[in-house]
């Protein structure tokens, strides 16, 4: 591998390792504050105030982070079938035009995410009474961490990674 | 509208990711339909991330994950091995009966068939039955996994078809069970006329008390779960929660083969499965959005009232539509997919949502056992090391089981009906 090559490899992997961890913990945190809600409720008759409300914000960062990391680790669900059928050259070249795709929907949608935030980020939240847009920006974060992974993935399709990592 | 379906279909074909090319779609059909209204997308995307019930479902599949890697199977292997081994055929038998367990705990056809299949595909060959039969019938017995609750298919099914995740655990158990049932039938009818062998062992009083001692703490998790969520003791999530907490505390003060390390992966794995489904709950909202502004379902329904169709013709062909798409999309796209299209139509023939989901479900899990893309096909080769093709035949003729239920619960409603209405009328 040209050190270029291994530079690109190192970052994505980092990146994804980080943003794995960071869903994981975010679930953790999930689990415990759900399990703590429900013994405070049946134990002690009492209740977090936002316990509910935070397990929801955590679980959309888990969604958005998480998303990203799939397409890092090509673990989203698709139908493989047809393409699994092309031949080699064909078969590389929707690889990278589905990475272009899904760069360009997730551009998109962090794009147009800033007018929506300007519109409706700084109303609070019911009950935390947080700024909405601490949350909301889960989504443009998402997406462009999805852009970054859908780069390197293309990089690494152009300079012929495939056959290094079967090398 | 046209141009959305006909969007959605070129980039399917060309292995986008689902939820991507829902995405791309929408943005399509927003560019040139309704530009106005394209600034929505980042919001309905929001909008389809922000669902507490959906938070059982990583829940739900660290509960299945944790369950497995205490070393449940070996334990309902044995305990399925105590009540049907010493019937002709009896490692068939223990198959079945462990895969109708096995679903009540993990809620997943394909780590069925995985955690089943890796000790009994082998176990059955070493005894004498073949690689096919051993692969045919653990495919087709681990299609239960995602009938009998709890499901995690049924939960996304009721965030779809806004239903309650309880009723739909409950109407799906005599399916699921009578789906046991059946291929336990015609895995005995296999092994009378190929003269399959008895599993010899008799055990001894104690060693039977041994056996259910080691199992009876996995057995009692399924219904442990759905009753609290049936008797109103908690949510969906909380009762995850808790049978996360319950397989935690299990795997390591009682069966003590849960180790601490285990558990970041394990949670891992749950959580990032749970956001590839999310991402495709999330983007489908904006399907749906654009199919109620069309105006879609209410059209294919009056349109298929108008062509004088009688009821069963109708349900038939939806059968079909749900046994062909699974044979291509994956179960929780496909659900996403079909229920905002196919729901409003089975209702106005008189079907209703609790009923539509089971049969949605049961549909979909052949799809997993089909070529060419079966999940557990694929699973079941791996550890045969069987050509898909083999595996599949092999796995027909109990796949009649599920075909008959399937046809049962769509033509007598009773099925799916009468226990959610005993149980939480």
């Amino acid at each position: 591998m040209t050190p270029f090559k291994t530079i690109i490899h190192r970052s994505q992997s980092g990146l994804a390792v980080l943003l794995e961890k960071t869903v994981t913990v975010c679930f953790a945190v999930i689990f415990l504050l759900t399990i703590m809600l429900v013994m405070l409720r049946y134990l002690f008759n009492s209740s977090i105030s936002g316990g509910h409300e935070l397990i929801g914000y955590l679980f959309i960062y888990t969604t958005s982070l998480g998303a990203a990391v799939s397409i890092c680790r090509n673990e989203h669900i698709r139908i493989a079938y047809f393409v699994d059928l092309l031949p080699p050259v064909l078969h590389k070249l929707s690889r990278i035009l589905g990475a272009v795709l899904v760069a360009a929907i997730n551009l998109i949608i962090a794009y147009l995410s800033l007018s929506w935030l300007s519109q409706v980020g700084d109303s609070p939240s019911p009950v935390l009474r947080i700024p909405m847009w601490v949350v909301e920006i889960s989504v443009p974060i998402g997406c462009l961490f999805s852009v970054l992974f859908c780069l390197t993935t293309i990089i690494r399709e152009l300079l012929g990674q495939e056959e290094d990592d079967s090398a | 509208m046209t141009l959305l379906l006909l969007s959605l279909t070129v980039l399917l074909l060309l292995g986008i990711p689902i939820a991507y090319a829902l995405g791309l779609s929408g943005f399509i059909y927003f560019l040139v339909d309704q530009p106005l209204l394209l600034g929505i997308l980042p919001q309905r995307l929001y909008s389809g991330m922000e669902s507490y019930s959906m938070i059982a479902l990583p829940l739900f599949c660290l509960m299945g994950y944790l369950m497995n890697a205490g070393g449940i199977t070996a334990r309902l292997i044995d305990f399925s091995l105590l009540f049907v081994g010493r019937f002709r055929g009896g490692l068939g038998l223990v198959n079945v009966l462990s895969s109708m367990i096995f679903g009540g705990i993990s809620g997943s056809s394909v780590s069925d068939t995985a955690s089943v299949g890796a000790i009994l595909i082998p176990e059955m060959q070493k005894k004498g039955y073949s690689v096919e039969y051993s692969s045919g019938i653990t495919v087709a017995s681990s299609t239960m996994g995602m009938i009998i609750p709890p499901s995690v298919p049924m939960i996304i099914y009721a965030l779809a078809a806004e239903q309650s995740v309880g009723r739909l655990f409950l109407a799906s158990a005599i399916p699921g069970i009578l789906i046991g049932i059946l291929m336990m039938v015609i895995t005995l009818v296999i092994s009378y006329r190929k003269k399959l062998p008895r599993e010899a062992a008799q055990l001894s009083t104690a060693e039977k008390k041994k056996c259910l001692q080691r199992a009876i703490l996995a057995l009692i998790m399924p219904i442990f779960v759905i009753g609290s969520i049936v008797l109103g003791v908690a949510t969906a999530t909380e009762a995850a929660a808790i049978g996360v907490l319950y397989s935690l505390l299990v795997g390591f003060l009682v069966f003590k083969t849960l180790r601490l390390r285990d558990i970041p992966e394990l949670a891992q794995k749950a959580i990032i499965t749970s956001a590839n489904v999310m991402i495709i709950i999330a983007f489908s909202k904006l399907y749906i959005w654009i199919l109620a502004l069309e105006r879609v379902p209410q059209m294919l329904a009056s349109g298929v009232m108008n062509l004088g169709l009688p009821t069963y013709a109708v349900f038939i062909a939806v059968i079909l539509i749900i046994l062909v798409c699974g044979t291509f999309i994956d179960v929780s796209p496909a659900i996403l997919l079909l229920t905002p299209v196919f729901l409003p139509l089975v209702v106005a023939f008189g079907m209703d949502g609790i009923q539509f989901g089971v049969i949605l479900i049961t549909g979909l899990a052949v799809g997993l056992v089909t070529p060419p893309v079966g999940m557990c096909l694929n699973v079941a080769s791996a550890i045969s090391k069987l050509e898909i093709g083999a595996i599949f035949t092999a796995a027909l003729p109990f796949l009649a089981a599920n075909l008959l239920t399937l046809l049962l619960i769509a033509f007598v409603p009773a099925l799916t009906h009468w226990l959610p209405s005993l149980l939480m009328p």
